[in-house]
C-alpha cells in the first residue's frame, strides 16, 4: 500500500474522468410505498422477474419475493435505514447470486459470499445463481464411492458415498454438529472440499467450529458460509444456497464436495418469517405451503455427475433438530423424506456415555451400501444384527447369574461392541483400524475384556498391529478386500498380543 | 400510486362512455373545491344530503356514478380513480403520457425530437409531455416514461462516473 503514492492516485483518477463517455442511463424504477421488518413493497417495476436482484437508493439490494398487480415483495438482503416511503428502487436484471473462486478455501463469508474473517477481499473468478437448477438425470451416476466420516458406528453400519444426502437428525445436545466436524475433520488428504454452512447460530458456536477446524488443520480445505442468528431473515433464507451454489462451483471443476447444513430447522424458521412477513398464507405449524419445496430443491442439487459432466459430487448433511425426540414433526418428516437416509442421535443414549449417539434402530442409509468398501462389508456384515439382538436381550440383564452360557455370550458380547462403537470427539478412525477392530470384535477377541479396560486393550492392541504387523495395515489400505486368509492372521495377532 | 379499487372505479367510469368534457368538468370541480371534497368524504352526512348537494352540482350521468362512490365511502380515492381513468383512457386512444425533467429548458426542435422518439419506441399516435424544472439535475434532462427512466443528466452522469470509481 505504501508504494502508491498520491500523485498516482490522482492522475488514475483524472484519466478515468477524462475517458469517462456520457451516455443516457436506461433505468426501471419503482418506489417504495411501505418498508418494515426487512421487506420493502415497491410499487412499479412492473417487468420486475420472480427471484430477481433489485437495488435501493443506499445501495442497499434485495430479492424480488412477490409479484402482485400494482406491486412487488423484495426481501432486503442489508440494513433498511435511510429507506423511505417514496425511495427509489432499480431493476438490476439479474438474478441474486455469489461470486466464487478457488480462494474461497479457508475462508469465512457471509450469505453473499463477502468475506467476514478480516482477511482481505476474495478476487471472484466467477458469479454463480444461489438458485440454480439440480442437474438432470442423465447428468448424474450412482452413488459408488464411500465417503468416510472417520465413525465407526457410521461407516460401519449406516455408509455415506459421495453424492449422497444423509440427514443428521436428534434432540439439542446430542452431539449433531459434532459428527459433521468429525466427517470434515476426517477428509484431511481425501480430496475433498468442505463447506459448512452455519444457518442462524450463534456467532460464538461459528467462531469455535473455525477454531476447532483450524486446530485440527481441515481449514485448509474447508469454507464457512455463516449467516449468524443476528442477520436478516432474508440472508439465514439464502445462506444454504450460497453455499450450495459454492459447492457447485468445486463439483464443475470435477472435485468433491462434502457440504454441511446447521441446520435446517432454523432455515425453515427463518423461511416463516419471511413469508408471514410477505403476508403469504401460514399453514401446518404456521409454515408457508412451499416448506418443502424449499428444502427439496436445495438438497436435490446435491449430487454425483457423470464423467462425461465433470465427475464431481457433492454430499449433503444436513441437519434437523428435532424438540423431545418427534421425528414426526412437520419438518424433520419432510426432510427425512427428502434425503437418501438418516442418522438419528438420542439423548438417552448421549447421557448413558454412548457417544456418537447414533440410535441404531431407527438410523439408516439407503444408498451407502454400495458406495461401501468390500473389506468394511464384510467387516460389519453383522454388527447390525448382533446389536438388534444385544438389544432384545438387554432386559434380563439383571438376571445374569441365572441365564445360560449362549445367552450370557450374547450379552456380554453386545456390550463389548456397544463399548467399541464409542468414539471420542475429534478423533476419527482409519479404514484399516475400523476394519481390524470389526474383525476383532466378530471373533469375540473382546469377549473376555473388562469394560474399563476395553478403551486402553483397543489401543494397546492397535499399536501392536501397527508396530508389528504393518503388511496388514498396508494391505486393507491397498486392496480394501477382506480375504479370509486376512481373517484369520489379524485374529491370530489379536490372539498373541492377549497372551 | 393507484390502488385496484381504483383502477376498477376507473374501469366502470370509461365502460359509462361519458363525455369527456364532463368527466373534466366534474373533476376540476371537485379537485378545486376542498370543501365540496369534504363534504363527499364526510362519513357522517347523510347519504340524501350528499346526493342532493350531487344532484344541484353535476350533470345527471355523472352524478349518478358520483353518488354510488360516495354510497361506498370512495370519495377519498377519488384523485387516484382520476389518474387511473385518464391511464384507461390513453391506452384506448394510442396516447401516452410521459414526463420531461430539465435544468435548462430544451427548444421545441428537442422536444419534438424526444416526442418522435416517445412516439417510435412505444409504438404510439399521440404523446403527452409534461414539462418540469429540476435545477438540481445540473445540465440535460431526464425523461420519465411509465417505469422507465432516460437519464441525460449531469446528475446522473456524476453519480454513474462514481459508482465506476468506487468499483475499482
Amino acid at each position: 500500500m505504501s508504494n502508491i503514492n498520491q500523485n498516482e492516485i490522482i492522475s488514475v483518477l483524472k484519466s478515468e474522468i477524462e475517458d469517462y463517455q456520457l451516455k443516457t442511463i436506461v433505468k426501471e424504477t419503482g418506489t417504495i410505498i411501505s418498508i418494515g421488518d426487512g421487506i420493502a413493497t415497491v410499487y412499479g417495476l412492473d417487468n420486475a422477474m420472480y427471484g430477481e436482484l433489485v437495488e435501493f437508493e443506499t445501495g442497499v439490494r434485495g430479492i424480488v419475493q412477490n409479484l402482485e398487480m400494482k406491486t412487488i415483495g423484495c426481501v432486503l438482503l442489508g440494513s433498511d435505514y435511510g429507506l423511505t416511503e417514496g425511495s427509489k428502487v432499480v431493476r438490476t436484471k439479474k438474478r441474486a447470486g455469489v461470486p466464487v473462486s478457488n480462494k474461497l478455501i479457508g475462508r469465512v463469508v457471509n450469505a453473499l459470499g463477502n468475506p467476514i474473517d478480516g482477511k482481505g477481499a476474495i478476487d471472484a473468478e466467477e458469479f454463480y445463481p444461489i438458485e440454480n437448477e439440480a442437474p438432470g438425470v442423465c447428468t448424474r451416476k450412482p452413488v459408488t464411492v464411500p465417503l468416510q466420516t472417520g465413525i465407526l458406528s457410521i461407516d460401519s453400519m449406516f455408509p455415506i458415498g459421495r453424492g449422497q444426502r444423509e440427514l443428521i437428525i436428534g434432540d439439542r445436545q446430542t452431539g449433531k454438529t459434532s459428527i459433521a466436524m468429525d466427517a470434515i475433520i476426517n477428509q484431511k488428504g481425501q480430496d475433498v472440499i468442505c463447506i459448512y454452512v452455519a444457518i442462524g447460530q450463534k456467532a460464538s458456536t461459528v467462531a469455535k467450529i473455525v477454531n476447532t477446524l483450524t486446530k485440527h488443520g481441515a481449514m485448509d480445505y474447508s469454507i464457512v458460509v455463516s449467516s449468524s442468528a443476528s442477520d436478516l431473515a432474508s440472508l439465514q433464507y439464502i445462506a444454504p444456497y450460497s453455499g450450495t451454489a459454492i459447492a457447485e462451483y468445486f463439483m464443475k471443476q470435477g472435485k468433491d464436495v462434502l457440504i454441511v447444513y446447521d441446520d435446517l430447522s432454523k432455515h425453515a424458521v427463518a423461511y416463516r418469517t419471511m413469508s408471514l412477513l410477505l403476508e403469504r398464507s401460514p399453514g401446518r405449524e404456521a409454515y408457508p405451503g412451499d416448506v418443502f419445496y424449499l428444502h427439496s430443491r436445495l438438497l436435490e442439487r446435491s449430487c454425483r455427475l457423470d464423467d462425461v459432466y465433470g465427475g464431481g459430487s457433492i454430499t449433503a448433511l444436513p441437519i434437523i433438530e428435532t424438540l423431545a425426540g418427534d421425528l414426526s414433526a412437520y419438518i424433520p418428516t419432510n426432510v427425512i423424506s427428502i434425503t437418501d437416509g438418516q442418522i438419528f442421535l438420542e439423548s438417552e443414549l448421549f447421557f448413558a456415555g454412548i457417544r456418537p449417539a447414533v440410535n441404531v434402530g431407527l438410523s439408516v442409509s439407503r444408498v451407502g451400501g454400495a458406495a461401501q468398501t468390500k473389506a468394511m462389508k464384510k467387516a460389519a456384515g453383522g454388527l447390525r444384527i448382533d446389536l438388534a439382538q444385544y438389544r432384545e436381550m438387554e432386559v434380563f440383564t439383571q438376571f445374569s447369574s441365572d441365564l445360560d452360557k449362549t445367552t450370557k455370550e450374547l450379552l456380554d458380547h453386545g456390550k463389548s461392541l456397544i463399548e467399541l462403537l464409542k468414539q471420542p470427539l475429534s478423533k476419527p478412525l482409519p479404514l484399516h483400524e475400523q476394519v481390524i477392530l470389526l474383525v476383532c470384535a466378530n471373533n469375540k477377541i473382546f469377549l473376555d475384556v473388562p469394560i474399563k479396560e476395553m478403551k486402553t486393550f483397543r489401543s494397546d492392541l492397535m499399536d501392536y498391529y501397527r508396530t508389528k504387523y504393518f503388511n496388514l495395515i498396508e494391505e486393507i489400505d491397498t486392496k480394501k478386500v477382506l480375504t479370509d486368509e486376512l481373517i484369520e492372521q489379524i485374529v491370530k495377532v489379536a490372539k498373541e498380543f492377549k497372551k | 400510486m393507484i390502488s385496484q379499487r381504483a383502477v376498477n372505479y376507473a374501469k366502470i367510469l370509461y365502460s359509462l362512455k361519458l363525455k369527456d368534457e364532463s368527466v373534466r368538468s366534474a373533476k376540476e370541480l371537485l379537485l378545486n373545491n376542498s370543501d365540496l371534497m369534504n363534504i363527499l368524504e364526510n362519513p357522517v352526512i347523510k347519504k340524501q344530503e350528499k346526493d342532493s348537494v350531487i344532484e344541484v352540482l353535476f350533470e345527471k350521468e355523472i352524478g349518478s356514478y358520483l353518488k354510488v362512490i360516495c354510497e361506498n365511502q370512495g370519495m377519498d380515492i377519488f384523485t387516484e380513480v382520476m389518474d387511473a381513468y385518464e391511464e384507461i383512457v390513453f391506452e384506448h386512444n394510442d396516447m401516452i403520457k410521459a414526463r420531461l425533467a430539465y435544468a435548462i429548458k430544451p427548444d421545441d426542435e428537442e422536444l419534438e425530437q424526444i416526442k418522435n422518439m416517445i412516439r417510435d419506441k412505444y409504438k404510439k399516435t399521440e404523446v403527452f409531455l409534461e414539462l418540469e424544472e429540476e435545477a438540481s439535475l445540473i445540465g440535460g434532462f431526464v425523461l420519465y416514461v411509465g417505469d422507465i427512466e432516460y437519464d441525460k443528466s449531469i446528475k446522473g452522469a456524476l453519480s454513474e462516473m462514481q459508482k465506476t470509481l468506487i468499483r475499482r
